[in-house]
């Protein structure tokens, strides 16, 4: 998982604890907490929307439900499991409503830019791709998943969650989360191969 | 191969270092005999260190300003109070004490104007038993600074006392 600021970690204070004491009213526990989750919701929330000001809008939306519905949080589970679900559960109410309004069309960026001749500079497999227009392609093809691989994807690879949580943020089988990650995997490795083709296979 | 579609299951699991050793040994084994699948679990790794990667992004200064306007504007309770504050028992005590002395305030202040005259009076004749000053034989410095009194009570020796008030200063004196 992202690591936490400096500051929090010479606090001993857990999010549990913070979380209890918000909920007894104790308001500088909630902007801890804010300032513990803020970026790293952001992240996860922006690689799965693909829109940073949108991502932000509902990173703003999940705490002011927290702030709202504190009392509904219990402590059967983490802290960190509770508010990601609700980002993640917005998140995909803000794809459902996209695609209701026809904003959002699926991208076909990766398959289009099959052929894109980037040029090799340094003849290292590492740095074939200038790592911006890397990261946008990587950042395309992510948003080309499924919702249901997108999300495991990105709890996994991007942002570390085990998948004992990621299991219980998405309330799926555990099974059922290595499952989605292994073929999310296997997808990605389809629509980025262009990018990796004829490299030296010492790597393996 | 036959096999491939089936080995393909367990790559993530190899990819995150929990698979069994057997089945290691046998992805291994069919790796080395089989570039097709061999290329796709090296891509599948560089993918996903390309993944951890990724650039953090972070939230805009006025993050946290914005979420509490909202959390304003949304009229929840409690919000930007001290914690203390939350129960009702203290505002109530503290509202109570403010009222009272307010009203206090006002009670005193409508007396007192009612009784300015009175007083006002009583200052007159006051003044006019008041003691005369004798005539200030100091030095014109000295009649000067006699306004500031501290300055003038520090300075000033025994002699220079009784010669401000005779009568009061000698008093004092003498009750020693």
């Amino acid at each position: 998982m992202i690591a936490k600021t400096k500051a929090d970690k010479k606090s001993s204070i857990s999010d549990e604890q913070l979380i209890a004491r918000f909920q007894l009213g104790d308001v500088q526990a909630y902007d801890l907490l804010v300032r513990r989750y803020k970026d790293q919701l952001l992240n996860f929330v922006y690689r799965f929307v693909g829109n940073r000001t949108d991502a932000e809008d509902i990173v703003q939306e999940t705490f002011l439900r927290v702030y709202k519905n504190k009392h509904m949080y219990k402590e059967i589970a983490k802290f960190s499991t509770w508010v990601y679900t609700i980002a993640g559960n917005l998140a995909k109410t803000e794809l459902r409503r996209r695609k209701r309004h026809k904003i959002f069309s699926v991208s076909n960026f990766v398959n289009e830019e099959r052929d894109y001749d980037i040029p090799d500079r340094e003849h290292s497999p590492e740095k074939k791709v200038d790592s911006t227009i890397q990261e946008d392609i990587i950042q395309k093809a992510i948003e080309k998943l499924p919702p249901k691989f997108r999300e495991v994807i990105i709890l996994r690879d991007i942002q570390g969650f085990a998948y004992e949580e990621i299991s219980q943020i998405l309330d799926i089988p555990l099974g059922t989360v290595k499952s989605r990650v292994n073929r999310g995997r296997l997808k990605l490795q389809e629509d980025l191969k262009f990018l990796y083709d004829n490299e030296p296979k010492s790597t393996a | 191969m036959p096999d491939c579609d089936k080995l393909k299951t367990s790559f993530s699991d190899f990819l995150d270092g929990e698979i069994p050793l057997e089945q290691r040994k046998q992805l291994e084994q069919h790796f080395s005999h089989c570039p097709y699948c061999h290329e796709i679990f090296r891509q599948m790794r560089i993918i996903q260190q390309s993944l951890k990667k990724l650039p953090h992004i972070r939230t805009t200064p006025d993050f946290e300003k914005r979420l509490h306007q909202q959390i304003f504007n949304s009229g929840a309770k409690n919000f930007l109070v001290p914690p203390i504050l939350h129960s009702w028992k203290l505002p109530a005590m503290g509202s109570a004490i403010v009222l009272a002395t307010v009203g206090l305030f006002l009670v005193l202040d409508n007396s007192s104007d009612q009784n300015n005259s009175t007083f006002r009076n009583v200052d007159s004749q006051l003044n006019t038993a008041a003691p005369q000053f004798p005539v200030n034989k100091s030095t014109p410095a000295q009649a000067a600074g006699s306004e500031n009194s501290s300055t003038r009570i520090q300075s000033a020796t025994p002699a220079d006392s009784t010669l401000i008030n005779t009568e009061g200063v000698q008093q004092v004196g003498n009750s020693k």
